[in-house]
């Protein structure tokens, strides 16, 4: 052939290349599921095939860490556990075990998954929640502390104290969105996943260099959101998962007094805090959970700003009063979209 | 011998022509299905697709499980549910992509599809 007309040729297949490429980036393909007593969507940027294969095992593994990790579930190892003190456990729901207890005792107790007896008397699982009595309180936190559970190695047993019981809500999603991430990793397809609320961004999204999310306004509708943050994973398999907690989620009003779902371990009663809420950002979505529910605790202050640098997160912190501080590695990516709510400095806290 | 230096001769026209049209094609292909679309999904089978844009009037959808939505131009949302938290109701209207509500005793779940961009969130963290 003549070199002018491989030439030219050449310049119309680039020309072809440049022009249809952004068109034929992968297709965006939604699903939705149920886990953990939580709604799950997903969109998958993948052909619709793969996208609903991926999806398939994604959802399988959300529901397997659920089957682990179920307090509601008679059959789940956990429940197996608090009914019985002492039950062989799979080697996950051991690493799960293991890495919370770790997170806890990091954030001084303010995480501590052997609150289930406390968290029981409310009764904020049910529909019914409830003020428990004085009493009953102060005899149920007896059971509560990480030195109440044992986890031998070699035998892969946990055994708790007698009255001891887990309550794993406060990493369960983020447990069963580190399993998901696993999946999208396999297959190496951009994703967003709300699980519950907690968010699990992989890849990039077709068409864009980071995904967006909205932070859920504390006052408004379950989709409305005051701020955004944009999420720009890593080339190298990397995920952004963040988690929030919130004093909104779950609250029941007696005697004119409100009383919210995310309990103080060291009082069994609702932490009374200025917080409306903290959302926590890292690449793994047991450590985003855990801290979310650790930094709401412990409030805005050295200790919890050490433990989310320690563990490479950061943080956004709700205050009552519409208030936000944001860490320095989200002060780029963080937006504010409802001007009723402001930025404020460390010193400056409520 | 003399060269031929340029790139494009009159004979190229026509194949570029043929490329650029059916990249116009591919193009508008990739934009066809990114319409705000409400998805209502019951016991995880998708019972219907609405395209909110094309949505003129008002109307409700009664489903098999108990929960009624309504339909409005541009949105959609759980009017009414036999379920006792009525948290679906709570989540008010759903207008963009990324959002979802859901009734959980009834299983079913709407959300919205449809092109996304920077400034609209992907998912909303809570």
């Amino acid at each position: 052939m003549h070199t002018a007309a491989v030439k030219r040729l050449i310049a119309l297949l680039f020309l072809f290349l440049f022009f249809s490429l952004p068109a034929c980036t992968a297709e965006k393909n939604s699903f939705t599921g149920f886990a953990m007593g939580s709604v799950i969507t997903a969109d998958i940027y993948a052909d619709r095939k793969a996208a609903e294969k991926i999806w398939q095992m994604a959802d399988a593994e959300a529901n397997r860490i659920d089957s682990l990790l179920s307090g509601t579930d008679a059959s789940s190892e956990i429940s197996v556990l608090n009914r019985s003190g002492s039950a062989a456990c799979s080697a996950q729901t051991l690493d799960i075990l293991r890495r919370s207890l770790e997170i806890g005792a990091l954030s001084d107790g303010c995480l501590d998954l052997t609150v289930g007896a406390v968290t029981a008397l409310w009764g904020f699982a049910g529909e019914n929640p409830s003020l428990p009595a004085a009493k009953d309180i102060a005899d149920t936190l007896k059971t509560v502390g990480a030195d109440h559970v044992a986890i031998d190695d070699r035998s892969g047993v946990a055994t708790l104290s007698e009255g001891t019981q887990l309550d794993l809500g406060a990493v369960g999603k983020g447990a069963g969105a580190d399993a998901m991430l696993d999946v999208l990793k396999k297959n190496a397809s951009p994703a967003v996943i709300n699980f519950g609320g907690t968010v699990l961004l992989y890849g990039r999204p077709a068409g864009r260099q980071s995904w967006t999310v909205g932070l859920r306004d504390p006052y408004g509708d379950a989709n409305s959101y005051f701020a955004t943050l944009t999420c720009t994973p890593g080339t190298n398999d990397g995920a952004v998962i963040l988690s929030t907690s919130g004093s909104y989620e779950k609250q029941f009003v007696f005697e004119g007094k409100s009383y919210h779902h995310i309990l103080d371990p060291a009082t069994g009663y609702p932490v009374e805090t200025a917080l409306s809420g903290v959302t926590v950002v890292s690449s793994e979505g047991l450590l985003s959970d855990a801290l979310s529910t650790a930094c709401f605790v412990s409030g805005l202050n050295d200790s919890s700003l050490t433990l989310l640098q320690n563990a490479d997160a950061q943080a956004v912190f709700v205050f009552a009063d519409k208030s936000v501080y944001v860490t320095d590695g989200l002060a780029d990516s963080f937006r504010i979209t409802d001007r009723d709510f402001h930025l404020i400095a460390y010193e400056e806290r409520p | 011998m003399k060269k031929d230096r340029k790139l494009l001769r009159g004979a190229d026209l026509i194949p570029l022509a043929v490329i650029l049209i059916l990249c116009a094609v591919l193009f508008i292909m990739s934009r066809s299905g990114k319409k705000t679309v409400a998805v209502v999904v019951e016991n995880g089978k998708t019972l219907y697709e609405i395209d909110l844009e094309s949505v003129t009037g008002e109307y409700t959808i009664a489903l098999d499980s108990g929960v009624t939505l309504a339909v409005s131009p541009g949105a959609i949302c759980f009017l009414a549910s036999d379920c006792k938290g009525r948290d679906c109701i709570r989540c008010g209207k759903l207008t963009s992509p990324g959002q979802t509500a859901a009734c959980l005793p009834n299983k079913t779940i709407v959300y919205i599809t449809g092109k996304t961009d920077e400034k609209t969130p992907d998912a909303v963290v809570y």
